[in-house]
């Protein structure tokens, strides 16, 4: 079985939630304490042992490879200027240029979640890859992409990251997988409703959009679909290739990532809590932070 | 009296405090809630009267310019199509680009705070002008931080020093602390600003902070002083005003009403945001209840 050694991160959104911020930085560059967003991503992927990841932007993201390029001399110089106390700054710099080979596309196309990955597809093969988005944040022990891969590995097949839902709104918000149970936490899918309501849900796994794919038999779908896609109609992975692909007998598993906590930093309110829920946690800021907040909530 | 419509703002740091965030963006754009701390800064300005905005960057600062500039036609495309709700969001983008003449320098001059307005010395002339940092600034109440400073300049003359009430005695090790003679309640006339001073060598409860009115004499003292800095030596501005002080130049230490926001390191700035976050109109009620379920857990 071939090991899973490449991602791909759609990272070319406009980001118009956040605006007037983003109007000249990218949204996977918000910070959350001291790290963008895209860099808890990358470091989870190069923790599963991805060792290439494909990062699919536009023209305004060059924020995005600079940040994981080598740092400018600049701020080297004026790092070593400020002495010893500087220099695991100069470490963590270095270290976020080769922790994996990033390869930068530009998105070409018509609007959709396929795209990115059609655009991908030369860089792919028939190789199994991983396919993600930064504004899926899902701190999880061992992590997603660590989880994704295991599955991938004890049944040869694509992987379908979820999480369990409860509420009756999600059921109106996500795409929740449907197909026989394996095991607690693993179906066999058979198919993908999207925002189906409570009541004719297959199940409670939404889906978060990471999927793992196991070779390059997608890209056959896309094409195709591609090809057929009526004008004005977006080109969406879960209709154009995952269904298609289900119909057609190739195996997929719908995953609920086990010891997880998911944050969604998709919308001003909720980047804001995720914030929080790090900075609470952090280990040099958190208590001084609990406790500024306590004085400021009282008063 | 010439009217103050210019202004400075130091934005050529390196942000190392915020690393690796900080690695291929400018401090100054980190975000509270929905807009970069420079932009606070800058519609401050604005508010105030200041037409020139002249901001003195590096190589990396590159997303400040674009900022202020106009939109780029693709994200006004996107939000073209994303029909009458995105409309206002058009109007703002290209609005910023519109509402001062912002006018980039990259730094030349040695490293230090004196730095930014003897870059900027061939654009300023003979006209007083704002010089301000961009990681910290107040919300000044009733009136803004700079209409308080233009209006005390207005009245005496002179400089201006912006100054915060010390609430805490640490703060004593951490600021300069104005020495002189009050002249009434908030307002000093001074005579020294001594660094760091200590609870009880404190000449005054003001320290100064974020932002200074400048008489644009200051500049050849700053210019006298670059020629005689020694290799290696960081460029104050803070001896350059001692001297001008010493030859009878009015400098005002005034204690701004309103509060003073922090945001050069991780927490002061992650502070700020809690502030803005609670007191933001849409998002302030359901980010408490968020935060006060956190903390009970």
């Amino acid at each position: 079985m071939a090991k899973v050694t490449k991602a791909v991160i759609a990272a070319a959104g406009f980001g118009t939630r956040f605006l007037p911020q983003t109007k000249a930085m990218p949204k996977e560059m918000l910070p959350l304490i001291d790290k963008p967003i895209i860099q808890y991503v990358v470091e989870d992927l190069v923790e599963a042992g991805i060792k290439d990841i494909i990062i699919i932007g536009s023209s305004n993201k060059r924020a995005i490879e600079d940040h994981f390029d080598l740092p400018n001399e600049d701020l080297l110089a004026n790092l070593r200027a400020g002495g010893p106390s500087k220099q695991k700054y100069i470490d963590a710099m270095e270290r976020l240029a080769s922790m994996a080979n990033f390869i930068y596309l530009r998105q070409k196309g018509p609007y959709g979640t396929a795209t990115p990955l059609m655009n991908a597809a030369s860089l792919l093969g028939n190789e199994p890859f991983i396919y993600t988005y930064p504004d899926d944040l899902t701190i999880a022990s061992p992590n997603t992409f660590q989880q994704l891969i295991s599955i991938y590995e004890e049944f040869n097949a694509g992987v379908d990251s979820c999480f369990d839902i409860y509420e009756d709104f999600e059921y109106d918000r996500y795409g929740i997988a449907a197909g026989e149970e394996v095991r607690p936490g693993l179906l066999r899918m058979s198919g993908i409703a999207e925002k189906p309501g409570r009541e004719q849900a297959p199940s409670n796994f939404a889906s978060t959009g990471t999927r793992l794919f196991a070779d390059g038999k997608i890209f056959e779908y896309l094409e195709r679909g591609l090809q057929n896609l009526p004008e004005g109609k977006e080109f969406q992975i879960t209709s154009e290739a995952v269904e298609p692909m289900l119909k057609d007998g190739i195996p997929m598993y719908a995953y609920s990532i086990q010891n997880a906590k998911r944050y969604d930093t998709g919308t001003q309110i909720e980047y804001l809590k995720t914030l929080f829920s790090f900075a609470l946690r952090h280990q040099d800021l958190g208590e001084e932070l609990r406790e500024y907040l306590r004085g400021e909530l009282s008063e | 009296m010439t009217k103050v419509t210019k202004a400075v703002i130091a934005a050529a740091g390196f942000g190392t405090r915020f690393l690796p965030q900080t690695k291929a963006m400018p401090k100054e754009m980190l975000p509270l809630i929905d807009k970069p701390i420079i932009q606070y800064v800058v519609e401050e300005l604005v508010e105030a009267g200041i037409e020139d905005i002249l901001l003195q960057v590096r190589s990396n600062k590159r997303p400040i310019e674009d900022h202020f500039d106009l939109p780029s036609q693709d994200l006004i495309a996107n939000l073209e199509q994303g029909g009458p709700k995105k409309a206002s969001l058009i109007k703002e983008v290209n609005d910023l680009a519109r509402i001062a003449n912002f006018v980039f320098v990259r730094a030349k001059a040695p490293y230090g705070n004196a730095a930014p307005v003897v870059d900027m010395a061939h654009l300023l002339g003979d006209e007083p002008f704002i010089y301000t940092f961009a990681d910290d600034f107040f919300v000044g109440r009733p009136k803004s931080r700079f209409r308080q400073m233009i209006e005390l300049h207005e009245q005496r003359g002179g400089s201006v020093i912006s100054c915060m009430q010390v609430k805490h005695d640490s703060q004593y090790d951490k600021y300069g602390i104005v020495s002189g003679q009050q002249v009434e309640d908030g307002l000093y006339k001074v005579d020294k600003i001594i660094e760091k001073p200590g609870k009880d060598n404190a000449p005054s409860d003001l320290a100064s902070v974020s932002s200074y009115l400048l008489d644009p004499k200051l500049i050849p003292y700053l210019q006298r002083a670059e020629e005689e800095l020694e290799e290696g030596e960081e460029f104050y501005i803070q001896p350059a005003m001692q001297a001008m002080m010493n030859d009878g130049h009015d400098f005002w230490g005034l204690n701004i009403q309103g509060t003073y926001y922090d945001t050069g390191d991780k927490l002061e700035y992650l502070k700020t945001v809690v502030d803005f976050g609670l007191g933001h109109e849409e998002l302030g009620s359901e980010l408490r209840a968020y935060m006060e379920e956190k903390l009970r857990g």
